[in-house]
């Protein structure tokens, strides 16, 4: 896939112009319809200063950003496999991120045009050690720029675990691509556990080479408004994609998990799962759309959304979408929203399991369900954040 | 005193009543059997007593130990002693059978102000008293219910009731859906809880059932009221004779 050679600076002067031009997103986007982010639109944001904090104790594959800003290279030690460069050095990956970043996108505008730098790395061999990412934000009204490309080659694999967490008011707004080569696999968990004073607006990026696996999870529990978006494309056949996803609202909260997914060769697998759990007023929006070109024959594309509201006043909207045009192929989708059902919490109370604990039982037990095939250690870093969701809200 | 005293009973799901007037009295020690065609109210009686939502007790009361239990939620009656084996157990995906039944002896070992238990020890309490149901291994580490047969999900009623250890013992039909070993085996269980002061109620709608499990009284249920009751021969009466005499006699 040779692309335009596009640097750093100019991907992101060019973004900047854009933005300028196009500003944020309003409800008249159709993309943004479900999703009021006048909050965000409002405020006033000053894009974060290079980190002043002393860095962390350097580990094996763990990078961490301070409001999205990156320590030293140098400063970071990896295990063979692993290569890291600034994104500014690496013009191969810059273009390539040029070349994926959608048109017309004005999140990922917003997010190239206050970068500093990005982070460019390399996968060429499997890789055992989980690659820690932790996201530290902090400070009012600063918002974070963090890009990151990933090159996964022939045979290489990883897996990541993202973490976004602080305090403050501030706004993160990560961009990430990932290009995974022929036979790469990537196991994507990420949890999303900023404070509930916080904004996240993140675009991920995938794109698929042939038989190539992609798992990205996520817990999405923190934040006034957070949005996850990711796009795939499957651009050559026999590759597989997975986006399982947990979302959990409480009070004001608004949650926006927005797919695409582009079968574009044949005897390509989508599986996407989405579970959420709304309490008081809380919105959510799922909306995912999978397209099929006319010669990705033998898709399976499969997307399941089910929403758990405990509170009357709570809202969840679900759009799927399905653009097929190829003859051959399986592709399901459904959506449910209920409430916790009445017959399984009398069960559980006609065994002596009070009503709380029995509603606690039931909502864990319906996300857990999402990472539960999960290898560890995903799987129980994804938990944690869902048992603690759980258990602040019925002490509040 | 009686352990579980029903007295004029009268319960409605939403405006339409169901139980008409029910008295019933279970002394420690005995096992009561109500029978009675679909429809006729067996299935609410055994609700109403374990204190389900939506289930409104518009006259009458119901003792257990002498003290009223309409005020008590459905967790509090279980956690006094109060056992419902469901007609039709439900099915709770991603809930652990192992936490799950921890979770209930727990929650009645708090309110006897005892220990909670020792998780290595409650793991083999409940695989002697599952292999005793002959429950295999391999449905304990499945979550509750799922995926279980209708003969499965009756013997794990079963084996809760063992575990919780009951003071008063409803059955609802728990003898539907096995086959005669599995009856048998059930049976022993409920026949090994009899001891000195447990009660138990068994609804069922055959008499097969009162085969392995000798009731002291039998009582016929029809359009939400007891038309008729008796010893263990009644129900081999209404074997010969089936329930129509019972209902015009009501
Ligand atoms: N949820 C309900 N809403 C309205 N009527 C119900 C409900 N459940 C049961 N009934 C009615 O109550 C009556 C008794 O039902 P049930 O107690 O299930 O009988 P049984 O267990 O003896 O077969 C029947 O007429 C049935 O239609
Ligand atoms: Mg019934």
């Amino acid at each position: 896939m040779p692309h335009d050679v596009i640097s750093f600076e100019r991907l992101t002067a060019d973004a900047s112009s854009r933005y300028a031009k196009n500003g944020w997103p309003s409800s008249k986007d159709e993309a943004w319809r479900f999703t009021n982010i006048n909050a965000i639109r409002s405020a006033q944001f000053a894009p974060a200063e290079a980190s002043l904090e002393p860095l962390s104790s350097p580990e094996d594959n763990v990078i961490h950003f301070i409001n999205g800003v990156y320590q030293p290279i140098d400063n970071m030690s990896f295990n063979d496999g692993i290569h890291c460069e600034n994104l500014s050095q690496n013009t191969a990956l810059s273009s390539a991120l040029a070349a994926a970043v959608p048109d017309q996108h004005k999140v990922a505008d917003f997010a190239l045009a206050y970068a500093r730098d990005g982070l460019a790395i390399t996968i060429d061999q499997p890789v055992a050690k989980p690659l820690q990412l932790i996201f530290d934000y902090s400070g009012d009204g600063v918002s974070s720029h963090p890009v990151l490309v990933f090159k996964i080659m022939p045979g290489a694999s990883l897996t990541i675990l993202e973490e976004h967490k602080g305090e403050g008011s501030g706004l993160s707004a990560p961009l990430m691509l990932f290009c995974l080569e022929e036979g790469a696999r990537l196991n994507h968990a990420r949890r999303l556990i900023e404070a509930d004073s916080r904004y996240h607006l993140g675009l991920n990026l995938v794109k698929q080479q042939a038989k190539s696996v992609y798992h990205g999870d996520m817990v999405m529990a923190g934040g006034d408004i957070s949005r996850s978006e990711t796009q795939v494309s499957l651009s050559e056949a026999d590759a597989q994609s997975y986006l399982n996803a947990v979302y959990l609202g409480r009070d004001k909260q608004i949650r926006d998990v927005t797919s695409r997914i582009d079968h574009d060769a044949p005897d390509c697998q989508s599986f996407q799962r989405i579970h959420g759990v709304l309490d008081n007023q809380a919105k959510a929006v799922f909306q995912g759309k999978v397209k099929v070109e006319r010669y990705a024959q033998k898709t399976d594309g499969n997307q399941m959304s089910r929403t758990l509201i405990l509170s009357r006043q709570a809202e969840a909207n679900t759009k799927p979408e399905l653009e097929i045009y190829a003859d051959d192929v399986t592709c399901s989708h459904g959506a449910t929203i209920g409430e916790l059902d009445d017959d399984q919490l009398f069960y559980l109370m006609s065994r002596g399991i009070s009503q709380d604990a029995a509603r606690q039982m039931l909502i864990e037990a319906f996300l857990v369900d999402v990472v539960d095939e999960l290898e560890e250690p995903q799987r129980e870093w994804l938990v944690a954040p869902i048992e603690q969701w759980i258990k602040s809200r019925v002490t509040t | 005193m009686p352990l579980l005293e029903i007295k004029n009973l009268h319960a409605s799901i939403g405006d339409k009543p169901i139980l008409k007037g029910i008295n019933l009295t279970i002394n420690p020690s005995e096992i009561h059997a109500i029978m009675g065609p679909n429809g006729s109210g067996k299935s609410t009686l055994s609700y109403v007593l374990a204190g389900r939502d939506g289930y409104e007790v518009t006259d009458g009361d119901i003792c257990l130990d002498g003290q009223s239990v309409l005020e008590m939620e459905a967790d509090e009656r279980a956690r006094a002693g109060l056992f419902l084996a469901f007609q039709y157990p439900v099915e709770l995906p991603g809930v652990g059978g192992m936490s799950f039944l921890r979770g209930a002896v727990n929650a009645r070992r708090i309110e006897a102000r005892l220990d909670e238990i020792d998780q290595i020890a409650f793991v083999k309490t409940v695989r002697e008293a599952a292999a005793k149901l002959g429950i295999k291994d391999d449905m304990l580490k499945r979550a509750v219910n799922v995926g279980f047969s209708g003969g499965e999900k009756k013997r794990y009623e079963i084996l809760q009731m063992a575990l919780l250890e009951p003071r008063m013992a409803i059955l609802d039909e728990t003898d539907s859906g096995l086959d005669v070993d599995a009856l048998r085996i059930v049976s022993e269980g409920v026949n090994a809880l009899k001891t000195d002061d447990i009660g138990v109620l068994v609804i069922t709608h055959y008499q097969r059932l009162l085969d392995y499990i000798i009731p002291d009284h039998v009582h016929i249920l029809a359009d939400g009221k007891i038309v008729k009751s008796g010893d263990k021969t009644l129900a081999l009466e209404v074997e010969k004779t089936g329930y129509g005499g019972f209902i015009d006699a009501a």
